[in-house]
C-alpha cells in the first residue's frame, strides 16, 4: 500500500514532465534572425612601430562599455534612413567609451569615444568587440572633418586603425595583440598563437617612433 | 638451437618494432602535413544553379572604383573557376551591389551578405561590396591594388574567407598579394571549385 503511494506521484510526475517537454519543444521556435557575414580587408601592420607611425594617437585605457550604435548612416531604422536606392547603405557601427590611463602619442581627452564595426549586427572574424572592464592599448586615427559623413552620434571620435590589428590586450606587464597573424607564423594546422611581449618595451617603442 | 631460438625471436621483435615505429611516424606526419590546398572557406555561397552569370550593379560609385571592378571582373572570367561575372546596370535585383563611400579610417574594403535560413547560401542570392575610398584607405591606392583588392572581394562573393596561412594567394589580408604576380592564384581558383 505505501508502495503505491509513492508509486503513483512519481509516474504522474513523470508523466507531467514529459508533457511539458513535449509542449515545450512543439512549440516553434522565433523567427530566424538574418545572419550577416562580414569579410573585411584591410592593411596589415605587422610591427608596433609601423602601427604607431600609422597611428594619430595610441592610449592604453580602460573600457567603460558601449555608449551608441548606428546602422545606416546614423538612422536606426530603414524608414528613419528613407533610404533610396542610390544612396549608400550604412555599416552597423558601435560606439566605445574609453578611459584613458595613458596616452603614448598625441593628446586625447581623460576619456575618449571610440567607433567600431559592431559585431553585434554581424560575424567578421577580423573584429572582435571591446568589452567593459578590459584593458587595452588602442591604435587610433582620429575622424577628421568629412571623413564618413554618414555617421552621425559622435563627431569627435576616434577610429581602431585595421580592426583587430590596432588592438592589443594589457594583462599585468604584458601585452598581446589581437590580430595574432600579422605578427607570427602560422602553426602546423594553420592556426596562429599570440605573442606575448612586455609591456614596457612596447611602450618604449611607440614613444621612440614619435 | 636455443641460439637459432633466440635469433628468431629478436629478428621478429625487430620486424614488428620496425613496423609499429614507421606507422607511428607515418601517423605523425600525416597529422602534422601542410595541405596541398590551404584555401579558407566561409561557408556561405551563392546558389551554384544562378552562378552563370552572377551579375553586378554600380550604386553610386566613382569611375576609379567602376574601372577597377570591371578588370578584377575580366581577370576571374579568364581563370578557370565556375560561373562567371557580368554587369547589369539595369538590373534590378543584382547578385552584387557594388558601392564606394568614406567610411572613415579602418579598412579597405568590405563584403556582406546575410543568411538568414542557415542553409549556407546568400539571402536572395545577394552580397554587397563596399570600397572605403577614404584617403587613408582605398583612396591611397594604385589603380592596380585598387583592382587586386576588387578581385580579393569578388573572392568573398564566391565564398572564400580571409586566408592567412600562406604567402601569396589572393584571399590574403593586407599588402601581399599586391606584389606576388598574377592574382587569383591556382589556389584561389581551387577554392571557388570546391565551393562549387
Amino acid at each position: 500500500m505505501k508502495k503505491k503511494r509513492i508509486i503513483y506521484p512519481v509516474i504522474a510526475a513523470m508523466f507531467a514532465s514529459l508533457l511539458v517537454m513535449t509542449v515545450w519543444f512543439a512549440i516553434p521556435s522565433d523567427e530566424p534572425r538574418a545572419i550577416t557575414f562580414t569579410n573585411v580587408d584591410f592593411y596589415v601592420h605587422s610591427s608596433v612601430e609601423e602601427l604607431t607611425a600609422f597611428s594619430d594617437t595610441v592610449v592604453i585605457g580602460s573600457v567603460k562599455g558601449v555608449v551608441g550604435h548606428e546602422i545606416n548612416n546614423g538612422a536606426n531604422t530603414d524608414e528613419e534612413y528613407g533610404a533610396s536606392e542610390n544612396q549608400i547603405q550604412g555599416l552597423a557601427m558601435v560606439y566605445y567609451e574609453i578611459d584613458v590611463t595613458k596616452t603614448l602619442k598625441g593628446k586625447t581627452e581623460e576619456t575618449i569615444i571610440v567607433a567600431g564595426l559592431d559585431t553585434g549586427q554581424s560575424i567578421c572574424d577580423q573584429v572582435t568587440p571591446l568589452l567593459a572592464g578590459e584593458e587595452v592599448l588602442l591604435f587610433l586615427k582620429e575622424r577628421t572633418e568629412g571623413e564618413a559623413p554618414g555617421l552621425k552620434q559622435y563627431e569627435h571620435c576616434y577610429w581602431i586603425v585595421s580592426l583587430d590589428n590596432g588592438v592589443f590586450d594589457v594583462l599585468d606587464d604584458t601585452v598581446q595583440p589581437r590580430y595574432a597573424q600579422a605578427f607570427v607564423e602560422p602553426n602546423a594546422d594553420g592556426t596562429f598563437t599570440a605573442p606575448t611581449y612586455n609591456l614596457t618595451e612596447v611602450c618604449e617603442k611607440i614613444q621612440s617612433v614619435n | 638451437m636455443k641460439f637459432r631460438r633466440i635469433k628468431e625471436s629478436i629478428s621478429l621483435r625487430a620486424v614488428v618494432a620496425a613496423g609499429v615505429s614507421a606507422l607511428l611516424t607515418l601517423t605523425i606526419l600525416t597529422s602534422i602535413a601542410t595541405p596541398a590546398s590551404a584555401y579558407v572557406l566561409s561557408g556561405v555561397r551563392y546558389d551554384p544553379n544562378s552562378i552563370n552569370p552572377i551579375e553586378y550593379k554600380f550604386y553610386s560609385v566613382d569611375l576609379l572604383y567602376i574601372l577597377a571592378f570591371r578588370n578584377a571582373e575580366a581577370v576571374w572570367d579568364a581563370t578557370s573557376a565556375p560561373g562567371y561575372f557580368s554587369e547589369k546596370s539595369l538590373s534590378l535585383d543584382p547578385e552584387i551591389e557594388v558601392r564606394n563611400a568614406d567610411f572613415g579610417t579602418g579598412f579597405w574594403a568590405i563584403t556582406e551578405g546575410t543568411d538568414t535560413n542557415r542553409d549556407r547560401l546568400w539571402d536572395g542570392n545577394e552580397v554587397r561590396i563596399y570600397f572605403n575610398s577614404n584617403a587613408n584607405e582605398m583612396g591611397s591606392l594604385t589603380a592596380y591594388q585598387k583592382m587586386v583588392v576588387a578581385e580579393h572581394e569578388l573572392g568573398h562573393a564566391y565564398g572564400h574567407a580571409e586566408n592567412n596561412n600562406q604567402g601569396c594567394v589572393l584571399m590574403r589580408q593586407g599588402w601581399d598579394k599586391f606584389t606576388c604576380g598574377t592574382m587569383p592564384t591556382a589556389d584561389d581558383i581551387a577554392g571557388v571549385d570546391a565551393i562549387y
